[in-house]
């Protein structure tokens, strides 16, 4: 069979669901409709009050999945606005490598909108 | 009844064969939980009986492997469970499911992907030569979708390479789909499956094919048989083995 050059993807969007959903998704007890990573990618992809306190929140607590953290800090490195960049110098501690290369990655200047770049 | 090992043997299995992890290609070596609560059911003889039908090989590979959970992994053999169900549809059975790990320290950063550039360098650093769909799964992937207020769940290339073949360094060289959930993670799998095994998208919400995973993806688990066809003409789909019951 000759290979073609095209390729598609499947996608989840946020307005699958509201907002309280996912934010019981993302603070509430194990959701058996969507993992909190996730649940943190749609609330990134939503326009809401109360997204960079909600993100900043997921990435300070240890209690939450390091998938969570690592989605919160490079949601808000999204934001591109001086608060998210507040919050993502304020984890810029965080003991956990993996969360902490997020915040790192996130608070690169001039990152694309997708995040890092592959190592080649 | 047929042997259990000649039925391994078709799937390239030999030696001591571990039925749960290398017939049914479970990475924790048990039957997973079936998150509607259901008891999920498992037979051997069903297993061996579809292997003498059409069928594709697996190859899962997990890239920052060691930062996998025990319940990550239950998502995966969750997703193999609801594989062979899916595709037994159209009379195409899952054979051989091999596990791969990269690590952490081998993994030069791919455990997390944000680019579709990354994408592409993973399918081709690790993808692995044998006559299986190699789909790869990173720790963690986000990626906005353009044009819209969603998240990517999976990429593939439509129509994937066969055995011996890559594609260039510009294209995916395998599937890759991100863990999101039991249902949302078997659900991506099987729609990236299909792409590299040549199916487009569909507009019917119950199709493996539909392009974007609703809030019950359960229900997105049909395949017709025009879909069958087109699967059954990819260099990657195996002859079925020929075994005898009693």
């Amino acid at each position: 069979m000759e290979t073609e050059s095209r390729k598609q993807s499947i996608s989840i969007d946020a307005d699958t669901f509201t907002l309280e959903e996912l934010r019981a998704a993302v603070f509430g007890d194990d959701s058996e409709r969507l993992s909190k990573m996730l649940a943190v990618q749609l609330l990134g992809r939503k326009d809401y009050p109360e997204k960079l306190s909600d993100l900043r929140r997921v990435l300070l607590d240890e209690g939450q999945s390091i998938r969570a953290r690592h989605s919160a800090a490079i949601e808000l490195g999204r934001m591109n606005s001086s608060e998210a960049a507040a919050a993502l110098r304020e984890a810029a501690g965080i003991r956990d490598d993996f969360v902490r290369s997020a915040v790192l990655l996130a608070l690169q200047p001039q990152r694309d909108s997708s995040g890092t770049k592959p190592e080649k | 009844m047929t042997s259990l090992k000649r039925a391994f043997a078709c799937i390239g299995l030999e030696g001591n064969v571990s039925v749960c992890s290398q017939l049914f290609g479970f990475r924790r070596k048990k039957v997973p939980l079936d998150p509607t609560g259901a008891i999920a059911k498992v037979s051997i003889r069903q297993q061996i009986q579809s292997l003498r039908n059409l069928q594709f090989n697996l190859n899962i590979i997990a890239v920052g492997s060691d930062l996998f959970s025990d319940g990550h992994d239950m998502q995966l053999d969750y997703t193999i469970y609801r594989l062979r169900q899916i595709y037994a549809q159209v009379g195409v059975a899952v054979g051989c499911v091999q596990n791969y790990y990269v690590p952490v320290a081998e993994a030069l950063g791919h455990q997390y992907i944000g680019t579709e550039d990354a994408m592409k360098f993973m399918t081709h650093k690790w993808r692995v030569a044998n006559d299986g769909i190699s789909v790869f799964i990173p720790f963690v992937m986000s990626i906005p979708r353009e044009g819209g207020s969603g998240t990517i769940l999976g990429k593939s290339p439509v129509g994937g390479p066969c055995e011996g073949e890559n594609t260039d360094d510009d294209e995916l060289n395998g599937s890759v789909v991100v863990m999101s959930g039991d249902e949302q993670t078997a659900a991506a799998i099987a729609h990236e499956v299909g792409h590299y095994l040549g199916l487009e998208h569909r507009d019917e919400p119950n199709n493996v094919m539909f392009p974007t995973v609703g809030s019950n993806p359960r229900q997105r688990s049909q395949l017709n048989e025009e879909q069958g066809e087109t699967i059954r003409q990819h260099c990657l789909i195996r002859a079925g083995c020929l075994l005898l019951f009693s």
